[in-house]
């Protein structure tokens, strides 16, 4: 798991600047997100199918009474459907004012980036999107995903839009 | 229809209670010299409301208090008046004149009628104040106290005439001070109008002026709270009137001898005194409340609470099975039973708190349609239906102001004069129809008329003439939602009734913030149909929980006739394929879910599973599932709230496990597997 940034490169402490984000591995890949995105991590529990939907919908959980939708991020970004294994967690965001669980194969770390850290990725093929950038922590690439965006994608058809207009 | 009201009084007074201390509050902050378009279109909506409902109940006093609040408001909002400091403290003073009178009708001190007409008229002088036509009234009565309001249609062979007109109004002149307060526009236009008198001392000198000249049914008189006679002169305080428009109302009752009264009356004086007594606030009204009115959240939140309760118990049954029998073992299995039924009580109790049935909310209408149609001189038939019906208490209290308001609409505009409908070939005595089912996903309340029904041109005209984009190739469905704008009025006339562009708009907010639409369908000549549907976001229904393969659904039980495994021979087979189920004679087609739903393991063969014969909307037919598992009441969950509306299901909810199911959508899997049918 990761520490803090590494000293040799940065100051000691994270700036005003920095922000936090939660790593995660998929596959043998690490990713991150906003942690401001973050409302809470639950251990892993199987979703209930919701026929019809996309396969990356693995179906829909209770929140505490809320239903909330489980996305399988493997999936989505093509590294296979989900395995579940002791480290699987349900990472919950919340995307504007709706709740969405993210599967995801174990939980790194919290790190502090600075802006600068984050570097560009380059042009990738169709398919890949959504990325916010790379950054490197001791080593390791970590894919920050812009996961407002993601999650607002229309091949995830999560979300119909705003509520379907009267007037038929 | 014999009708006790006196059980929704209670609810009368807190809706109006919590009304008039939402006018306070904005009244005590509002800054009179730049007074929030909002503040004032709040409480302009506020004092509509308490009338509407006042009215429904018969509180005469109350409707003309808060009238004649509305009226002052709707000519602040409508930027006809400026805001001023005087209205904040009129304003405060009719507050405390309609506690007294809403205490009065609960049981408190007798209620103080002068109090409240002075406050009302106090509100009129103001509205009047500034009013371009208040100077055209010189009242020339003795007796301001009598006031009748007219509105009548003239006689066509009238209206046409201006000698004939002009001899109307001097004899209405010759009755007392006349005021035009409405008229149609063009000499010999088609429109209501509407006068009112000072001085008769009662309406029948009025009624014989104006039956010489309209039709009959045509004609309706009311005696009106007269606000002081809009004149300078007559006040007793000379030295305040000499200044024209702004001196038209009465000192303060409560203000203190040594407080000058306005001797500065411009808007922007600062008056001496700031606000109210404030014994108005003391909430002590001892035993009023036998009831608490608890926010839908909290109870949300309760129910919720008590499902995650349920789940907790079944998580500690499981380790407890887990564990070795001993006499330790034994004492919590007794304890964890307790548990188990203090929790399902629980559970039910909470669910029992929302859930009252619609005929509630219709108990209302048989006096308001009763009053109103008489005030309208239009002989109503009221017809209620599903009221039966359960629905959830938060949405209950939420459709009463917006059907008040489709009601009355559908009384004042949609279903016409006895005479009217006799011309048109309908029967005298008009139908309203009150109305409610469960579709769905959806509750559906529908206000029906068989009245004139919409009219196309006058929407657009209207629209038009509030500058909203309104062309011609709107279809019909548009137009009608374009009543829904706000201000937008079609009634040729503002009564006390409707017609002044404030209720539609309301009623499309208040629904939408349910999550639900209206839907308006009319026909001209035919009558007029507002559908309101409501989603049941916030309902329980009993529900059966049916196996499909290793799924479990639920259907709700309203639309579940019976259950029953198919014998081979009803079962008809065209082209070697099962097709149809023979039931009583009729063939309903059969809905696989396992197929239906692509769910892994579930039985094919037909005589296999069970079938639950569904029916929705008159259509027919069978679902087939493995298994029947239990039957329950269940929390409807949105799933829309975080996900989307999925084809096939209304909602979700929680099992008892924790586990979310899905709840059927028993209309549209029918008419789904009917349109496959025809397809096929």
């Amino acid at each position: 798991m990761f520490d803090a940034e590494p000293a040799a490169d940065r100051d000691d402490t994270p700036s005003a600047t920095a922000r936090e984000f939660i790593a995660f591995a998929l596959a043998d890949e690490m990713y991150a997100v906003d942690i401001l995105s973050v409302r809470e991590i639950r251990a892993h529990e199987p979703a209930t199918r919701i026929a019809g939907a996309p396969p990356v919908v693995r179906g829909v959980i209770n929140l505490r009474g809320v239903i909330v939708p489980v996305v399988d991020l493997r999936l989505h970004l093509g590294l296979g459907a989900a395995q579940v294994g002791p480290a699987t967690v349900i990472v919950v965001l919340q995307i504007d004012e709706r709740l969405v669980g993210v599967q995801v194969d174990a939980l790194a770390d919290v790190v502090a980036l600075e802006p600068a850290a984050i570097r560009p990725a380059p042009e990738f093929g169709a398919g890949i999107r959504h990325v916010r950038g790379l950054a490197e922590v001791e080593g390791q690439t970590l894919v920050v995903l812009d996961i407002e965006a993601l999650m607002c994608s229309p091949e995830l058809a999560l979300f119909a839009g705003g509520p379907e207009r009267g007037g038929t | 229809m014999s009708l006790d009201l006196s059980q929704f009084h209670q609810l009368f007074f807190e809706e109006a209670g919590e009304h008039l201390q939402n006018i306070e509050a904005i009244l005590l902050r509002i800054d009179p010299r730049h007074a929030a378009q909002e503040d004032v279109a709040e409480i302009f909506r506020a004092a509509h409301s308490i009338k509407g409902s006042g009215a429904t109940f018969g509180f005469e006093d109350v409707a003309a208090l808060m009238h004649a609040m509305e009226e002052l408001l709707d000519r602040v909002r409508k930027g006809e008046l400026p805001f001023d400091e005087r209205m904040v403290e009129a304003g405060l003073a009719a507050c405390d004149a309609l506690r007294n009178l809403l205490d009065a009708r609960r049981g408190g001190p007798p209620a103080d009628a002068a109090r409240a007409r002075e406050a009302a008229a106090r509100l009129a002088a103001l509205a009047q104040g500034a009013a371009p036509s208040a100077t055209a009234g010189a009242v020339a009565g003795k007796d301001v106290g009598t006031a009748w309001e007219a509105v009548f249609r003239l006689a066509r062979v009238v209206a046409g005439s201006e000698l004939l007109v002009d001899n109307m109004l001097q004899e209405l002149a010759r009755l007392g001070a006349c005021e035009v307060l409405e008229r149609p526009g063009p000499l010999g236009g088609d429109g209501s109008w509407r006068v009112r008198i000072h001085g008769p001392e009662d309406e029948a000198g009025l009624r014989a002026v104006l039956e010489l000249v309209t039709d009959p049914g045509e004609l309706v008189i009311r005696a009106v709270d007269a606000p002081p006679a809009p004149t300078a002169d007559e006040t007793p305080y000379e030295e305040e009137a000499e200044d024209g428009s702004y001196t038209l109302f009465e000192p303060f009752p409560q203000l203190p001898a040594d407080v000058p009264a306005h001797d500065e009356p411009r808007p922007e004086a600062v008056d001496g005194d700031t606000a109210p007594p404030q014994e108005a606030h003391a909430m002590s009204r001892g035993g009023a409340d036998a009831s608490i009115r608890v926010s839908v959240d909290k109870v949300e939140e309760l129910a919720n609470l008590v499902g995650e309760l349920v789940i907790t118990r079944s998580i500690l049954n499981e380790l407890a099975g887990e564990m070795e029998a001993t006499e330790l073992f034994d004492r919590l299995m007794n304890g964890l039973g307790l548990l188990e039924r203090n929790t399902r009580e629980l559970q039910s109790s909470v669910m029992a708190i929302r859930m009252v049935p619609v005929a509630n909310v219709f108990a209302r209408f048989p006096r308001l349609v009763h009053d109103l149609g008489a005030r309208l001189g239009k002989r109503v038939r009221l017809r209620l239906e599903g009221e039966q019906a359960e629905l959830d208490k938060s949405l209950v209290e939420r459709i009463v102001d917006p059907l008040t308001h489709l009601v009355r609409n559908a009384l004042d505009h949609g279903i016409e004069s006895p005479a009217a409908r006799r011309a048109a070939g309908k029967p005298e005595e008009g139908e309203l129809v009150l109305r409610a089912l469960h579709q769905g996903s959806y509750i559906l309340v529908e206000v029906e008329d068989d009245g004139a029904g919409l009219s196309r041109e006058r929407i657009l005209a209207s629209a038009r003439a509030r500058g909203l984009p309104a062309s011609d190739a709107l279809s019909d469905a548009e137009v009608w939602q374009l009543i829904f704008e706000p201000g937008l009025s079609t009634a040729e006339t503002v009564t006390e009734v409707s017609g002044r562009g404030v209720g539609m708009d309301v009623v499309k907010r208040n629904i939408a913030e349910l999550g639900g639409q209206v839907e308006i369908r009319s026909l001209p000549g035919r009558g007029t149909r507002i559908g309101v549907r409501l989603p049941l976001t916030l309902a329980i229904a009993d529900g059966l929980v049916v196996g499909v393969g290793d799924e479990l659904y639920v259907i709700p039980l309203g639309f579940v006739g019976e259950t029953l495994q198919a014998p081979p021979e009803a079962i008809g087979r065209i082209g070697g394929q099962p097709r149809t189920l023979r039931v009583q004679g009729d063939y309903l087609p059969v809905i696989e879910l396992g197929r239906r739903f692509a769910v892994p393991g579930a039985h094919a063969e037909w005589t296999e599973g069970i079938m639950v014969l569904v029916e929705a909307n008159g259509a027919r037919a069978a679902l087939l599932v493995d298994t029947l598992v239990d039957q329950r009441q269940v929390v409807i969950k949105s799933l829309e709230a975080n996900f989307r509306k999925v084809a096939g299901f209304s909602a979700a909810t929680v099992l008892g496990n924790g586990k979310v199911a899905l709840i059927l959508d028993v209309a549209a899997l029918i008419d789904g597997a009917r349109a496959a049918g025809l397809a096929a």
